[in-house]
């Protein structure tokens, strides 16, 4: 036998050796077989984009749904897109496979996309934008106001964000705050959040619903000025936002709240999903979502036969003054890769899904006869476009490039009433107002290039230690002790230095 | 027979420890069923419901009615039935041969495929080498790729040795070819084995799901799985309005991925053992 | 599969030329062919692409031989020796309590005396087979859960536990959940082999045992147990070779509070190569892995043939 294992392991060294003196020999070019389509000023220009969904199609299964959109998008642009939907489950794992095999489209729309843009840019595989951005007639003035340092790599930008902004803040059932008396506001501080909430009787029911995502923490962070990642100090030195006495302060309190149980024991096994199950269905008091979730509040808390209302707290008030909300801008991003070949054609379709009011609107709704029906003057789901899990939205329009109030269209909306979709609408407009809304700090790409490296490593890194320190599976003085020790062994210090040259 | 009280009582003693795994098994399962079989205020109160308030069909009709299911489901079926096709006809010639004596190189080859079960380059080498043959967003991508499964190769060619050699000596002395011995003389007493790899493979491809999102990238091609799958997890979306799904219908998601195998299951199930028996017995 | 060699092959080998023999075992080989060509293209040339380990293939549009940068990070990487850890103590923990499950139930489930319970028991423990990790994960949250799961009503019912655990987050259980859900998944498929091993035994072998005085445990002993101690030699390198694919379940159980005993070497490369596109260093992690693996098979090979008095290799 023994003679069979040596013949064994020296079959495979060999394998190995002989594919790897092979690979040697050839470049591994990644094949780029892009035909030059010409074609003239009138014949459609082909393109290839990759997007997750529009706000309708999150959740649609039916493919005839996508393809009545595209087709709007061609008809409306003179192109001929190929267009590559993957699931929203599934749309991370699969860009960046396309991305990383080289088999990338012209068009892409990352999520996460702070980071992702960036990524993309430093490893050279998108284009940048900047002239477009600041010269062309068909961006530069929706886009003069915004902040797109968070796509910058050297002094160039490679994104182009999809809306104005997004956030999370604190939402609370109306049924809740009444039932136990609770006293909840904006000017509510740390210790008063604790106080009110401890009047929740646990046995029954959740105070503090949150989900997996630890991605979100960084709302308690901001009570204690303290951020989930590299930032500025006060001299403009970069420096590491997790080894900080801030950030220390916020674990403690995070671990202190999760230990009153304050929030839900189970956090660390909710999708987003079983978090907002929890909260419409009365089992939870509060939980931590997007600012434009007033009309599903309201609309599934009714489903779950628990009907309520949202009422929002945009911020908490640490005990230094510390506050602001999960701000969540620029999470999705149009880059042009460098393999497009009509970059033009590439921008007018952008141009139109972001700052066409019609483009905006299908994105919205879909297509009049596809998706909707609009009957008496109310917009209405088709039977079979519902059943397939088709559903308009009408919240995320007020933060389009070309804010559209829905409460002046021509229609309405089926089962939504105006009333709420104005409070609906100065919600969303609040909590985007710089009083609430939270830091976005981000290392502008190829400055550093071991932090381009381990860009992502060193978030999942702070992760695990929030939820190690949360949950008490280490102590703050282990937890910190892992963590530098993972810090010294993918150089921080150099790459600090690297930052601060 | 005699049997002894003690024996007796290690009978029954047995049968419980039985029926108890039975119940582990069957609890989570009836679980899923009774939950998918709620309403959405009983599934929204209760989370999983073990036991039944009324039944009703709403979160089954739901997905019924939609267009997308139907059609990724037909879709399914013709992917599944061509891919094991194609598996059954690749796996047993090669188990086929590799069975025979007669074989130059067995030993080699047999190592080589043997190896392959523990070393792999990880999905980016394996989407690049199906993208250099073309077959990016094709149904091929989703048929031949992943056709031949070294397990089941394995149980299939030990199953075929054990069939005694004279059978096929005699085949081959009266003039037939190899193709044919194995055809008329090795297939037709290999039912069994037959069977259970093709249910193995039919479970495998029905439920594949990964290797479609990797390689497939227009959604008029996705399969059942990849749907259901967004159906699952659809109150993930970031910021849609999307109404929640609570657990009776993405239970009776979980149950339309399993009922196509468990209506097959029974009519293969009685193969199984005698199909598995050879296959285990020589290594 | 070494036992078919022997004297006939070398009776073959006499008085013929390699061109004679090769042309007799023509129509074999044709037969074979398709396959080999399919493993040679679909197995072995994605193992081409080992030689990415060398370059920073992935963090760049024009990726570049980087020597044996992403091995010298792999070895100072404290996550990779924990994810190294984590690999051989989940294998452990699979050999010793998931490994004999299957064969204790295939043992018990042969004693069952009606026909109809066999079959029934059989349907049943097979089941779960057809279930995807993202349901069994799900189901097991659910299970599990401190609050609303069952395990823990039963447990702290039975008065086994004083408080509820929360198994899926815990750095002492969560291993435990892993093995355990493995073996709700697993066992049932895994028992059929044995199953029908168990019937392909020769009953005359069990006649001579009961006139030779033998009880049931004797005739486990010296009849069963030998003659299903191939199969047991065989799934057991099978389960290795798989331990070390284990990925799926992982990645849909786990969470940041439990990285620290769960992440193993596949769903660190995973993590490395798919979700942060560093496609160089997970082909390193994986070049790893697959020298651990082929380590511990040999050491199970030697373990069949020393302790088990079986060759599987």
């Amino acid at each position: 036998m023994q003679k069979k294992g040596i013949k064994l392991i020296a079959m495979l060294l060999m394998a190995i050796m002989v594919i790897g003196t092979l690979a040697g020999c050839t470049n591994g070019g990644s094949g780029s077989g892009s035909t030059n389509s010409k074609g003239g000023s009138d014949a459609p220009r082909e393109l290839e984009m990759c997007m997750g969904q529009t706000r309708w199609t999150a959740d649609d299964i039916d493919d005839s749904h996508m393809a009545a959109y595209v087709k709007s998008i061609e008809e409306a642009t003179n192109t001929k897109i190929k267009m590559n939907a993957p699931t929203h489950t599934d749309f991370n794992d699969k860009l960046a496979a396309l991305m990383s095999s080289g088999t990338y489209p012209d068009v892409i729309r990352p999520q996460q996309a702070w980071d992702t843009v960036v990524q993309y840019a430093t490893r050279g595989y998108l284009i940048p934008l900047t002239d477009y951005i600041k010269n062309d007639t068909r961006f530069k003035d929706f886009l003069a106001d915004s902040d797109l340092s968070i796509y910058q790599m050297g002094n160039d930008i490679y994104g182009i964000p999809t809306n104005l902004g997004n956030c999370k803040i604190f939402w609370f059932r109306q049924d809740m705050i009444d039932k136990y008396g609770l006293k909840v506001g904006d000017t509510m501080t740390t210790d008063e959040f604790v106080t009110e909430m401890k009047k929740v009787n646990q046995s029954e029911i959740i105070p503090l619903c949150i989900p997996k995502w630890i991605v979100n923490f960084q709302i308690y962070y901001n009570f204690f000025g303290a951020y989930g990642g590299l930032k500025k100090d006060e001299n403009g030195k970069w420096i590491d936002g997790i080894q900080t006495q801030e950030m220390k302060d916020a674990l403690t309190w995070l671990k202190e709240i999760y230990d009153l149980g304050l929030v839900d024991k189970e956090f660390i096994t909710n999708q987003n999903a079983d978090m907002r199950e929890k909260f419409y269905s009365g089992k939870a008091v509060a939980m931590v979502d997007y600012s434009t979730y007033y009309l599903n509040i309201k609309n599934n808390s009714e489903g779950a036969g628990a009907p309520t209302t949202g009422v929002p707290v945009y911020t908490l008030v640490g005990p230094k003054g510390g506050k602001g909300n999960v701000n969540e801008s620029g999470n999705e991003a149009f880059s042009i890769t460098n393999k497009a070949k009509n970059v033009d054609a590439c921008l007018d379709v952008i141009h139109w899904i972001l700052f066409e009011k019609q483009g905006i609107l299908n994105a919205s709704f879909g297509l009049e006869n596809v998706h909707y029906t609009i009957e008496n003057g109310v917009l209405t789901s088709t039977e079979a476009a519902k059943a397939a899990g088709y559903n308009f939205s009408v919240t995320g329009l007020g933060t389009a490039f070309v804010p559209i109030d829905v409460t002046t269209l021509p229609f309405s909306f089926d089962g939504v009433k105006n009333e709420d979709l104005t409070r609906s609408n100065s919600i969303v407009a609040t909590s985007l107002k710089s009083d609430y809304l939270g830091p976005m700090i981000k290392v502008p790409g190829g400055a550093s290039p071991i932090y381009d490296e381990i860009a992502s490593t060193y978030n999942d890194t702070l992760y695990e230690l929030a939820a190690a320190v949360m949950m008490s599976t280490k102590t703050l003085d282990q937890a910190y002790a892992d963590y530098e020790q993972w810090f010294k062994s993918v150089n921080g210090e150099g790459m600090l230095a690297e930052l601060n040259k | 027979m005699k049997t002894s009280p003690g024996r007796k009582t290690f009978i029954v003693l047995n049968a419980l420890f039985i029926i108890l795994v039975c119940v582990a098994i069957m609890v989570p399962i009836w679980m899923v069923v009774v939950t998918s079989l709620s309403t959405d205020a009983v599934a929204a109160k209760e989370g999983f419901v073990l036991i039944p308030k009324g039944i009703e069909f709403e979160s089954y009709h739901k997905i019924f009615v939609s267009r997308g299911y139907m059609g990724a489901f037909t879709r399914s079926v013709w992917i599944t039935l061509a891919a094991t096709a194609v598996s059954m006809i690749l796996t047993t010639m090669l188990a086929y041969g590799l069975s025979q004596s007669g074989l130059m190189f067995r030993t080699t080859f047999n190592n080589l495929i043997l190896i392959t079960m523990v070393i792999d380059g990880g999905i980016i080498p394996f989407y690049m080498v199906v993208r250099n043959l073309g077959m990016i967003d094709t149904y091929a991508s989703l048929i031949i790729p992943m056709a031949i499964q070294t397990y089941n190769l394995i149980l299939m060619r030990n199953f075929f040795k054990g069939i005694p050699e004279s059978l096929m000596e005699s085949a081959r002395l009266d003039g037939a070819s190899e193709m044919r011995t194995m055809v008329s003389i090795v297939l037709p007493i290999s039912v069994p084995i037959i069977a259970a790899i093709t249910l193995f493979y039919l479970v495998s491809h029905w439920n594949r799901y990964f290797e479609v999102i990797m390689f497939i990238n227009d959604s008029k091609k996705f399969t059942l799985q990849v749907l259901l799958r967004q159906m699952l997890f659809q109150s993930e979306s970031s910021e849609g309005t999307a109404s929640i799904l609570f657990n009776n219908f993405k239970m009776a998601v979980m149950v339309m991925t399993m009922l196509p195998i468990l209506i097959v299951y029974p009519f293969v199930q009685k193969y199984f053992i005698s199909g598995l028996m050879l296959g285990s017995v020589k290594g | 599969m070494k036992k078919t060699e022997g004297p006939q092959v070398r009776v073959r080998r006499q008085g013929s030329s390699f061109g004679t023999r090769f042309y007799k075992q023509l129509p074999l080989f044709l037969i074979v062919l398709p396959g080999l060509i399919w493993y040679l293209i679909f197995k072995y040339f994605p193992l081409w692409y080992i030689s990415k380990a060398f370059t920073n293939y992935g963090m760049s549009a024009n990726p570049r031989f980087t020597g044996l940068a992403n091995f010298t990070r792999l070895f100072q990487d404290p996550k990779f020796w924990r994810a190294f850890r984590n690999t051989m103590i989940l294998s452990l923990y699979n050999i010793i309590f998931y490994f004999p499950i299957p064969i204790i139930l295939a043992l018990s489930m042969n004693e069952l005396r009606t026909k109809a319970g066999k079959k029934v028991a059989q349907f049943i423990v097979y089941i779960p087979h057809f279930l995807s990790w993202v349901v069994v994960g799900g189901l097991f949250v659910m299970l599990l859960s401190p609050t609303t799961g069952i395990v823990n009503r039963i447990l702290v019912g039975l008065g086994i536990i004083k408080e509820p655990i929360y198994f899926m987050a815990s750095n002492d259980h969560f291993r435990g959940v892993l093995i355990l859900s493995e073996i709700w998944k697993s066992a049932g498929y895994g028992a059929v082999i044995y199953i029908a091993a168990i019937s392909g035994v020769d009953s005359q072998l069990y006649d001579a045992a009961m006139v030779d005085g033998a009880g049931y445990w004797g005739r486990l002993i010296h009849v069963t147990l030998p003659a299903i101690r191939n199969t047991i030699a065989t799934v057991l390198l099978l389960t290795l070779a798989r331990i070390m694919q284990m990925q799926d379940q992982i990645l849909v159980m786990y969470n940041a509070s439990v990285y620290e005993v769960s992440d193993v070497l596949r769903t660190y490369s995973y993590i490395s190569g798919i979700r942060q596109g560093n496609v160089g260093y997970a082909t390193a992690i994986g070049l790893f892995t697959s020298i651990v693996s082929v380590v511990l098979i040999v050491l199970s090979n030697w373990f069949s043939k020393h302790v088990l008095d079986e060759e599987i290799l």
